[in-house]
């Protein structure tokens, strides 16, 4: 054991590595997060040193994700906390207005250089006719998120909803804060500030009131909020269940979903003498497999995305910080209104309050609304990427919630049967399904071949081989699906359950989930027989 | 000086107390379900740390992998210099032979080799297949680049998480031969059998495998899987099998790894891939039959000479002699005592009226497909059989006689 050399490895563990950003599923946050919370144990009762100690590990946890760029963060701290002052002090007077409209402005600039300034070029250039070269600009990870987070600062503050932060390391800990600061959930300033400067009380009460303390949240005032046992082991349960999501479940389908739609970063190559291509295709499967590709695409980016939901939310309370809950369980949503009142809640939610209440909402008529509907949900779609298929992919959900809305003014809000719900279900889920391979396909073309394959290629034959060379690929799919499934009851008493365990018990449960997500992390899906090169 | 102790010792006790006399029985209480979740978490730290430094790992029918955090005490693994080191001492040797060859490309050799060189097809290129497991997909990216210099095509067909039960129960291979009907066929297979209880019933599989190479006569090797652990005897068992002349031992070599711990990086493996092709063409069975030279150490122009010198007695593809390169180490060693001899000689002739004359010349003829090497006619010695040497491995320094070529030419070369 070479100490020299750990240590070594370790002051470069605390450099950026453009290659390895820090995830919450990764070894290096495991040893960071130890250590960082063996000292937080010691400040978290003294308020000051805990905002101070909390902003610097999250700046040092952005550090590691995005480099430099940290430092635009900062600025982003400094300019909407001085904003927000400006905003409050000159309330209600001429021009307040002007100056949220410039600051708006200002926040998204950032944002649309960094993510949009190829899509803009791009769309430039086939209009104008032309080669388009991809300007090499790195994202700032979260930019999307923490963007939308002082957009709802400096409004909120602007329309008197909340007073504005008078303390920049309080905004900066609001904005910063590490757990939700790279992939949200995207935190309202009137639901977070207040628990800044609140008293953290941790309880350690008896396992046999587990599920009954789990059942009631912490007893919160202004002042102080009571978190228990039982509410960090709920905390440590939320971790664990995002990271079975995540690294278990999402990565693995993730390779095969990459075989049919390609590895987003994979160059295609074609040479004289070579013939290689490396990049998977959809025209290279039949139509089965582009419908399980579909399906475990479905799974897939739920399972990562309120994977790491879960991992923050969890993580932040067992630092005694509440998170909004951001999933709940989207796909047994039986509309598509539904759906997202289930899917990204934080975001749907903020493009509710921020641009389709904004607009007007429900309150210029019908034809309006349906109007606002389709630009929020257009702004949502390109929120979520800078290309013309996200557009695409956020005016279809757009298009379904229009025509839900209808449907229910037409149907005079019929609760419908049975039958009728298990319908109504199957039709969302596929819709919702359908509308993901636009999201992961290369391009628009490559997601309608897709979808073309599944209906002009496809026949069941393929269904006992497609087991018979990926059958781990099948369990997992039918365990993420099936988990999905469950009950929110039950789901409580798991919760509650693994709560009540004591820690040995905790710590096994989380390394037998460890080395299974190590064990696949090297496991391979099979191709059907082989793969093309 | 007691006294300054004294005082030294009080002032460490008072600023002692003062820290911990917040930390009463109350301070660990109010902490407790805190020091609960560190104590999990430093629980499960630990294991991993032990379980990635014990020796041996968890094995059922699969290997339990072990997470990585031991290469937190490890200095950065650098790329095999064995690898490293082997490739320059044949880069070296080679340019050290050309240095001294007489002659220069005729325009016909130099357009060929100009073909050669920018990956132009002709009728002696190979059509090369490569196959097997998800060890090959990172020799692909090196081999690409090998094909194109070299003017081969390569197909690449990856079967992930293969086994040698699967690849005989299917008779993919054979199907593969049918189908796209290489010349030249290069398998990598066994990296998911390392651990495998009851190993010897794995020998009907591989033979099954060499057979259906076998019986279309089509050149075949197998390279063996990268060991990262001791293996339970997949590796004997392939070279019992399809015999050490083609089969590229691995299991000693060492990588830098990706983070599943199995497999290469993509450097490491075009480092393996170098070594695999001076085995390939220095001294497997098929030396002389499929040129194979490293894109990254033949582009100068001495070597680009050599070659067109060479290349005017290739018959085609199928296989006749492509190029033969190199002497047994007494002739390399010869070589360069006379090319070293001759700069003297040119020096001393330089600076004194009567300087020697070295009068020696060393023809080298070696026979096609012979095992027996070249002779060389110097003043020192007869060379002898130079070509039969382990099947592999570069990988050792120990294992100098894997650098051993025979030059073939119906015309002598004369090194002077």
């Amino acid at each position: 054991m070479d100490l020299g050399a750990f240590f070594s490895n370790f002051w470069e563990l605390l450099a950026y590595d453009k290659d390895n950003p820090i995830l919450f599923s990764s070894g290096q946050f495991l040893l960071f997060f130890t250590l960082f919370y063996a000292v937080y144990i010691f400040l978290y009762d003294k308020v000051r040193a805990r905002i101070f100690y909390v902003l610097a590990f999250s700046l040092f946890f952005y550090y590691k994700s995005s480099g430099w760029y940290v430092v635009f963060l900062g600025l982003t701290v400094v300019f909407n906390y001085g904003l927000g002052i400006i905003l409050e002090d000159k309330h209600g007077k001429k021009g307040t207005g002007w100056a949220l409209f410039a600051g708006v402005i200002v926040n998204l600039l950032p944002l649309f250089y960094f993510k949009y300034t190829n899509f803009f070029a791009s769309t430039f250039t086939a209009i104008s006719g032309g080669d388009f070269i991809a300007f090499d600009i790195f994202l700032p990870i979260g930019i999307s998120f923490f963007t939308f987070q002082t957009i709802s600062y400096i409004a909120d503050v602007y329309k008197g909803d909340i007073k504005a932060c008078r303390d920049v390391l309080d905004f900066g800990f609001y904005l910063s804060f590490f757990p939700q600061l790279v992939a949200g959930p995207i935190v309202r300033a009137k639901d977070f500030l207040p628990q800044i400067h609140r008293k953290i009380n941790f309880q350690y009460t008896a396992r046999e009131n587990t599920e009954e303390l789990i059942a009631n949240p912490p007893a919160e005032t202004e002042e102080e909020v009571d978190i228990n046992r039982a509410h960090l082991g709920e905390g440590l349960f939320m971790i664990l269940k995002g990271f079975v999501k995540k690294a278990i479940i999402a990565d693995y389908i993730a390779l095969y979903v990459s075989l049919i739609y390609g590895d987003p970063t994979c160059i295609y190559e074609n040479t004289y003498s070579v013939g290689t291509e490396i990049c998977g295709s959809p025209m290279g499967y039949s139509g089965f497999e582009n419908l399980m590709a579909m399906y475990a695409y479905t799974l897939q980016i739920y399972c990562d995305f309120s994977g790491y939901s879960d991992m923050a939310i969890g993580i932040a309370l067992l630092m005694g910080f509440k998170l909004p809950e951001n999933f709940r369980s989207p796909y047994k949503a039986r509309n598509i209104t539904d759906f997202w009142r289930r899917w990204h809640i934080s975001l749907s939610f903020w493009l509710r309050d921020y641009i389709y209440i904004a607009l007007g909402g429900n309150r210029k008529g019908i034809f309006k609304r349906y109007w606002f509907l389709m630009v929020t949900m257009l702004v949502g779609g390109w929120w979520h990427g800078a290309s013309w298929k996200f557009v695409f992919w956020g005016g279809m959900h757009g298009l379904g919630l229009i025509l839900h809305k209808f449907w229910l003014k037409v149907t005079n809000n019929w609760k419908g049967n049975v039958f009728s719900k298990v319908v109504a279900w199957l039709i969302t889920f596929h819709f919702v399904a359908f509308l993901w391979v636009f999201f992961r396909a290369e391009s628009f073309e490559v997601a309608t071949i897709s979808i073309g394959r599944m209906f002009t290629d496809f026949d069941w034959a393929y269904l006992a081989p497609f087991w018979s060379v990926r059958q781990l690929l099948m369990v997992i799919l039918f365990i993420g699906f099936g988990i999905h499934f469950i009950k929110q009851y039950d789901k409580q008493r798991m919760n509650s359950y693994f709560a009540s365990m004591p820690a040995w018990g905790k710590a096994l449960v989380f390394l037998f989930f460890i080395q299974l997500a190590i064990q696949l992390q090297s496991a391979d899906v099979q191709p059907f027989i082989y793969f093309q090169f | 000086m007691y006294s300054y102790c004294e005082e030294y010792l009080t002032l460490c006790a008072i600023l002692t107390r003062g820290l911990l006399a917040p930390m009463n029985k109350d301070f660990f209480q109010q902490r407790k379900p805190l020091l609960e979740i560190l104590l999990i978490l430093v629980v499960i730290m630990g294991s991993l740390t032990w379980y990635s430094f014990s020796g041996y790992p968890v094995v059922f029918d699969f290997e339990l992998r072990k997470p990585s955090f031991d290469k937190m005490f490890e200095r950065e693994v650098a790329d095999s210099t064995l690898l490293a080191k082997n490739n320059s001492d044949s880069s070296q040797y080679i340019n050290g032979v050309l240095d001294t060859m007489q002659g220069g490309p005729t325009k016909a050799n130099k357009e060929r080799l100009d073909a050669f060189a920018t990956g132009k097809r002709d009728s002696s290129s190979h059509y090369i297949l490569l196959t097997g497991d998800s060890m090959s997909e990172g020799l692909m990216f090196a081999f690409k680049k090998y094909a194109k210099f070299n003017g081969h095509k390569l197909k690449t067909r990856i079967w992930y998480s293969s086994s040698t039960k699967a690849w005989s129960k299917s008779d993919t291979l054979a199907s593969f031969i049918k189908r796209y009907r290489p010349t030249f066929i290069i398998f990598t297979l066994g990296s998911n059998e390392l651990f495998k209880r009851n190993i010897s019933e794995r020998e009907k599989y591989i033979k099954d495998i060499i057979h259906e190479a076998d019986t279309t006569g089509i050149p075949f090797v197998w390279i063996g899987p990268p060991n990262w652990k001791d293996d339970t005897g997949i590796n004997d068992l392939i070279v019992k099998n399809v015999s050490k002349d083609r089969f590229f031992e691995s299991k000693n070599l060492k990588f830098k790894r990706k983070s599943d711990g199995a497999h290469p990086t993509k450097k490491a493996s075009a480092i393996w891939a170098d070594t695999i092709s001076s085995w390939l063409t220095q001294t497997s069975r098929y030396r002389g039959q499929i040129l194979f030279r490293d894109p990254k150490k033949h582009e100068d122009i001495a070597a680009k000479e050599y070659i067109a010198q060479n290349d005017e007695n290739v018959a085609g593809r199928n296989g006749t002699e492509w190029l033969k390169v190199g002497v047994t180490e007494e002739e390399k060693r010869l070589a360069l005592a006379e090319k070293a001899a001759k700069e003297k000689a040119k020096r001393d002739a330089a600076a004194a009226q009567n300087s020697p004359k070295t009068d020696t010349s060393a023809t080298t003829t070696v026979n096609n497909n012979t095992q027996d090497s070249s002779k060389n006619n110097t003043n020192s010695t007869t060379t002898k059989d130079s070509s039969k040497t382990s099947s592999n491995s570069s990988s050792t320094t120990t294992k100098k006689d894997t650098f051993t070529n025979t030059i073939t030419n119906q015309d002598s070369i004369k090194i002077d």
